[in-house]
């Protein structure tokens, strides 16, 4: 008697549980499409203006209603992780080039290849990047995302300061270019200068993405544990932190760091540099360089920036798969997934709305076909302004904003034709067999890492600390697995 | 009731007695199958090379091999040293604190015994970012009131708070405290309300000082609320307060060696590295070490008093 009245009890514990599951299955006709994707500040004020826009072209043409998920860049990895894990639906998701490994490893992303998904659905997103740039996404011959049309070349060592700053040290700002190229002791200088004549305010703010934008190492796979020195120029893999570029570069944070550039809470606010400078505490920090990133970095911050340069212009391995656009396992429908991505690739008013939002309340047209804001509306009121137009599928379709040369995008195509090309261009990593080591090593430079990099210990003991921990994790078998699979890949493509 | 009705089997006569017991039992027991109890096929994860196409059955076996990045560092012997070192720290620190403020409030009366009471236990109902941002206050390197008023005014240098992991220890102990004290003395205040206010006359009458009543009178008095209650903290010792260790330090990476604890590593890897096998390894080793934890906290219970053992 007693053991059914157990059973009972079980089952109705059961029946409760699948009740609990059951619920969170919707059963809804129409298709819907789920977008996912980042801004710097998390979802626009807009949102689903851009979204009732997006729909009224999706609908009618495709018939699929498009509902557009945006996060802040800093939770975005997390918050799809929790998505993907819970089995949330998303059927679109865009990347960086380490959420692109990890999902990809984890197996969270479909195989665009599969049933000729890509060919019959997408045909013009393979005309609108190129076969070559398709395939440089392939991760261990699986394509698991899709190459975005932008910069593919970043001109390194590039230091975006405000103007009016420059204005008041009487800095002469070359009226014609673009991007000023100067040697670092020349920026160093300029540094001295506003920090003397503003001591107040902070100089520079360095960003976790700061030391490789401001190097020209080759980070394969998308970590920098073992890169290629000097741009990728020979296939050899090596130790990041026991090179001379690495102890130049904390080195000279440390000096900033001694000499009061930088904020003693660098490390603990998490604000983003562009709100920094809008709100007039910050001067300068590093960005990557390319054609229209004056016009980029002076809306982000609301008011004229001036960009330097310190080194050349780079392609390095991962560049074209930096930010590959995805269809994840937990989509509800691959094939309306990819119909959508296809239409954002090909159809201009669709790049338009994603980037620029909605002609006539975020942008308009001027005289010279240049995208300006309308009248009563700037970048601090705006409700589409997320600058975020190189993560967009085809940023070649969309409308130059006002502030840029109209040709601005065939001058894109050419930066990225014109710059150094790093040897390993086209292999990517699998981190499969070292993933223990990887997440080991990954944990000591999480610890580390705004530290050393930021100049709040000496470079001198401080990296020697990092490295010997990070070799007694495995760093030597990360390094040696890449070297391994980079030689197996230059044999098979004859480099 | 006497030994041999115990002993006789259940009848359904009797069974019928107690239905609306179990009926009463009902939603704890099911709710503790759902979140208890079904989850736990899950545990196979941490021997798996999770694939999410796959699915958790599909999913290829690996054995041990997810451990070994816990071992591979000193990862596995930091996060377990500060688990159970803070743990130790709050159940001692905040339980002396709790009994000292208890005696302290019961000895007050009217309107101001009303508010410390409130005063103590509002931080308690502060969710952990705001307790984080208020310890920023405090600690922030170049605005914060420590560096800025405190430090200055005996002639000492500003101190880098969040990137030196070893004042840490300090301030989480103190924080748990601030937060933690108001509800605990709640229950340590109430079991001395209840005590027979004629050992205190006697006492009294026989010239026994305010010290000696506290030390004679109360303190023997509370013993097994104490021993209750710490049982209690020491079942949880292997789980760590997550606003605490987390929010409250910001996550900064220079503090991990003082701040890691289990919970937060796990979070960190699961959320942060977005691995979803390694996390569940060391969520394995959790619950592995804390049951042999509460085991031989049992044990040792169970030698010295066997009547306050939990089991």
């Amino acid at each position: 008697m007693k053991k059914k009245h157990l059973a009972l009890l079980m089952a109705a514990a059961m029946a409760a549980a699948t009740c609990m599951g059951a619920m969170s299955v919707s059963a809804d006709d129409t298709k819907k499409v789920v977008m996912s994707f980042y801004t710097w500040t998390g979802a626009p004020a807009d949102t689903q203006l851009v979204q009732d826009a997006i729909n009224a072209i999706t609908v009618d043409k495709l018939g699929i209603e498009v509902e557009l998920q945006i996060s802040d860049f800093a939770s975005f990895q997390q918050n799809m992780t929790l998505a993907l894990s819970g089995g949330e639906q998303v059927d679109i998701m865009a990347n960086t080039a380490a959420t692109y490994a990890n999902f990809a490893q984890q197996g969270y992303l479909t195989d665009l290849n599969e049933d000729d998904l890509l060919t019959t659905y997408g045909q013009g997103i393979i005309d609108a990047v190129g076969e070559a740039n398709v395939d440089a996404c392939r991760i261990g011959g699986v394509l698991y995302g899709l190459p975005n049309n932008r910069d593919l070349a970043q001109g390194r060592g590039c230091a975006a300061i405000a103007k009016q700053y420059l204005d008041g040290i009487g800095y002469e700002v070359p009226e014609d270019e673009e991007i000023v190229k100067i040697t670092l002791d020349e920026l160093n200088d300029i540094y001295t200068q506003l920090h003397e004549a503003y001591p107040d305010k902070e100089v520079y703010r360095p960003t976790t993405t700061s030391m490789g934008q401001f190097n020209t190492f080759d980070q394969l796979g998308g970590n920098v544990f073992g890169v290629l020195l000097d741009g990728g120029a020979e296939l050899k893999v090596e130790n990041l932190f026991t090179s001379d570029p690495y102890k130049e570069y904390c080195e000279r944070l440390y000096d900033y760091n001694q000499k009061g550039y930088i904020s003693q809470d660098a490390a603990t606010d998490t604000t983003a540099v562009g709100e920094l400078v809008k709100a007039g505490t910050l001067m300068s920090y590093t960005t990557g360089g390319k054609p229209g990133i004056k016009a980029q970095e002076t809306s982000l911050c609301g008011q004229e920036m001036v960009i330097f340069q310190t080194l050349d212009n780079y392609i390095s391995s991962t560049s074209v798969a930096s930010f590959p656009w995805t269809v994840p396992i937990t989509t509800a429908d691959a094939s309306a997934a990819i119909t959508v991505l296809n239409e954002f690739y090909t159809n201009p008013d669709m790049a338009n709305l994603l980037a620029w939002g909605i002609e006539g309340t975020h942008y308009v047209i001027g005289e010279d076909g240049l995208a300006t804001y309308p009248e009563g509306v700037d970048a601090s009121n705006s409700g589409w302004n997320h600058s975020m137009g190189w993560l967009m599928p085809n940023q070649f379709l969309s409308y130059v904003w006002e502030g840029n040369d109209p040709d601005l995008w065939d001058q894109m195509r050419e930066f990225n034709t014109s710059a150094i090309v790093s040897a390993a261009s086209g292999f990517t990593f699998n981190s499969a067999n070292v993933l223990n080591e990887v997440t080991a090593v990954q944990n000591i430079y999480n610890e580390y890492q705004t530290s050393v990099e930021y100049g709040f210990v000496d470079p001198a003991t401080g990296i020697e600390e990092m490295n010997q921990r990070m070799m007694d994790a495995g760093l030597q078998n990360i390094i040696d697995e890449k070297q391994a699979q980079l030689d197996e890949w230059a044999a098979a493509n004859g480099k | 009731m006497n030994t041999a009705v115990k002993k006789k089997p259940m009848t359904w006569k009797k069974f019928k007695r107690f239905i609306p017991i179990y009926i009463l039992m009902l939603p704890g027991l099911i709710y503790l199958f759902i979140n208890n109890y079904m989850p736990l096929p899950g545990l196979t994860v941490a021997f798996k090379q999770y694939n999410a196409a796959k699915g958790i059955y599909g999913s290829p076996w690996v054995g041990f091999k997810n451990f070994t990045y816990l071992f591979t560092t000193n990862d596995a012997f930091v996060i377990t040293r500060n688990t159970i070192c803070y743990n130790l720290a709050f159940i001692v620190v905040n339980t002396v604190m709790a009994i000292t403020v208890a005696i302290v409030l019961s000895e007050l009366t009217g309107g101001i015994k009303k508010f410390y009471q409130s005063a103590i236990l509002l931080p308690n109902l502060l969710s952990s970012v705001i307790i984080g941002y208020l310890v920023f206050a405090f600690f922030s390197v170049e605005n914060g009131f420590v560096n800025n008023q405190i430090l200055k005014l005996f002639g000492q240098d500003p101190i880098r708070w969040y990137s030196e992991p070893k004042y840490w220890p300090f301030i989480l102990v103190f924080v748990s405290a601030w937060k933690t004290v108001g509800y605990n003395c709640i229950i340590y205040l109430a079991t001395l309300m209840g005590f027979d206010k004629s050992y205190y006359e006697s006492a009294q009458i026989d010239g026994a000082t305010k010290l000696q009543q506290i030390r004679y009178i109360t303190l023997p008095l509370l013993r097994p609320t104490i021993i209750m209650l710490t049982l209690m903290a020491i079942g949880r010792i292997f789980y760590s307060d997550f606003g605490l260790f987390y929010q409250v330090p910001m996550n900064q990476g220079a503090l991990y060696p003082t701040t890691n604890t289990i919970d937060t590593y796990v979070y960190r890897g699961l959320l942060q590295l977005g691995n979803i096998s390694m996390s569940a390894a060391a969520g394995v080793y959790q619950s592995i070490v804390g049951f042999i934890l509460v085991l031989s906290a049992n044990l040792i219970v169970r030698r010295i008093d066997k009547d306050s053992a939990l089991f």
